[in-house]
């Protein structure tokens, strides 16, 4: 596409995945505390993706998924998007509130914002810490619908600035359960560069 | 056999009768067909935002509802179909995510993308045949170019034929 965006550098790579592990461990642990139960979490993927390519990570743009958006502001601007498969999001709620509870009544769905709460704001706390950056997150909102149409909120975002999206993406295992949930920071580029300047690296691309 | 034609984000396409046209998940953004009832051909452009000349990354013209629409109709001029003779189906603009107070435009953008196409299409000439935007919730559209109509899918609700 020529907008340079595809290059971005070993050394931000890595300090964004770095950033996305400890971030993503730190609200692991607020799971597993909150659940009373061990929590296993593979190691992020920063990768730049096409708009098309991103909805298939999450089982096809027409996969019904549970979506919860926080909005991040400040130093950076940032979303933060927590994304569970319908299963995924039954087996939760099981989890958390006893297996006879549907998961998308009241009771299953403030369940499920409460979870991405506690871990949008572990993400966030991490954030901060590592970066020193003054960073508040908004009350987290709730959204069942197509994978494709959850993620074309973020996606929008980006596409004012480029033609991919960038993300840091983790993912998560609960007990023997296998609950699969994702993670995903998505920021304005220039955000990336405040991120990475201070951590002491130049920016997105060097 | 007929075949279903997909359309991704920021893409579009064309397709003749008994083909079928699709573009799958739209959020915020706007799936708008344009067609010709009497050849029986159908384009469909799947744009996310609402304005090229507000962005500095435009290149793609496909993204946004001004230049996205116009590419379109230029290629179904150069299939011979002149503009006149164009009608148009929209859906898409949702508002997936609601914030109590928010500076950003997160949460409006389906309505300016909403208001950018309607603008556009008007500037053109092209009359709006029938439309499903706006509210809460994401849709799926199939176009069949031999009928006109355009089925709408949504999560968790009946099939929806405009």
């Amino acid at each position: 596409m020529g907008d340079g965006k595809e290059n971005i550098s070993d050394n931000a790579r890595n300090a964004l995945s770095e950033l996305g592990n400890i971030g993503a461990g730190n609200a692991a642990t607020s799971l597993s505390v909150l659940l009373s139960t061990k929590l296993v979490m593979s190691p992020p993927h920063v990768d730049i993706y096409d708009f098309n390519a991103l909805e298939n990570i999450i089982g096809g743009p027409d996969a019904t998924v549970v979506g919860v958006l926080s909005l991040v502001s400040g130093d950076m601007d940032a979303m933060l998007l927590f994304i569970l498969g319908v299963d995924d999001a039954k087996q939760l709620v099981g989890q958390l509130i006893g297996e006879d509870t549907d998961w998308s009544s009241e009771m299953g769905m403030s369940a499920i914002a409460e979870i991405a709460n506690i871990l949008i704001g572990s993400y966030v706390a991490s954030l901060e810490t590592l970066s020193g950056l003054k960073i508040r997150y908004g009350q987290p909102s709730l959204c069942v619908d197509m994978a494709g149409s959850i993620l074309s909120v973020p996606c929008i975002e980006f596409a004012k600035i480029s033609d991919k999206a960038l993300l840091i993406n983790s993912q998560f295992i609960v007990g023997d359960k296998e609950i699969n949930g994702f993670i995903m920071m998505v920021s304005e580029m220039h955000s990336y560069d405040v991120l990475l300047n201070k951590l002491g690296i130049g920016g997105i691309n060097g | 056999m007929a075949k279903s034609i997909v359309v991704g984000i920021a893409d579009m396409n064309v397709c003749k009768a008994p083909d079928t046209i699709t573009t799958i998940g739209l959020g915020s953004c706007i799936g708008i067909v344009l067609y010709d009832g009497l050849s029986k051909i159908a384009g469909l452009v799947h744009i996310m935002l609402p304005d090229s000349t507000k962005i500095k990354q435009n290149q793609n013209k496909l993204k946004f509802a001004d230049t996205g629409i116009e590419e379109l109709v230029k290629k179904l001029n150069s299939m011979g179909i002149g503009t006149s003779l164009l009608h148009a189906k929209i859906a898409g603009g949702a508002k997936m995510f609601s914030f109590a107070s928010s500076t950003s435009d997160l949460g409006s953008i389906g309505d300016k993308n909403i208001m950018a196409v309607k603008r556009k299409l008007m500037s053109l000439g092209i009359r709006i045949e029938a439309e499903d935007v706006g509210l809460d919730y994401g849709r799926t559209i199939i176009f069949d170019p031999e009928t006109s109509q355009l089925t709408v899918k949504h999560v968790g609700k009946d099939n929806k034929i405009i």
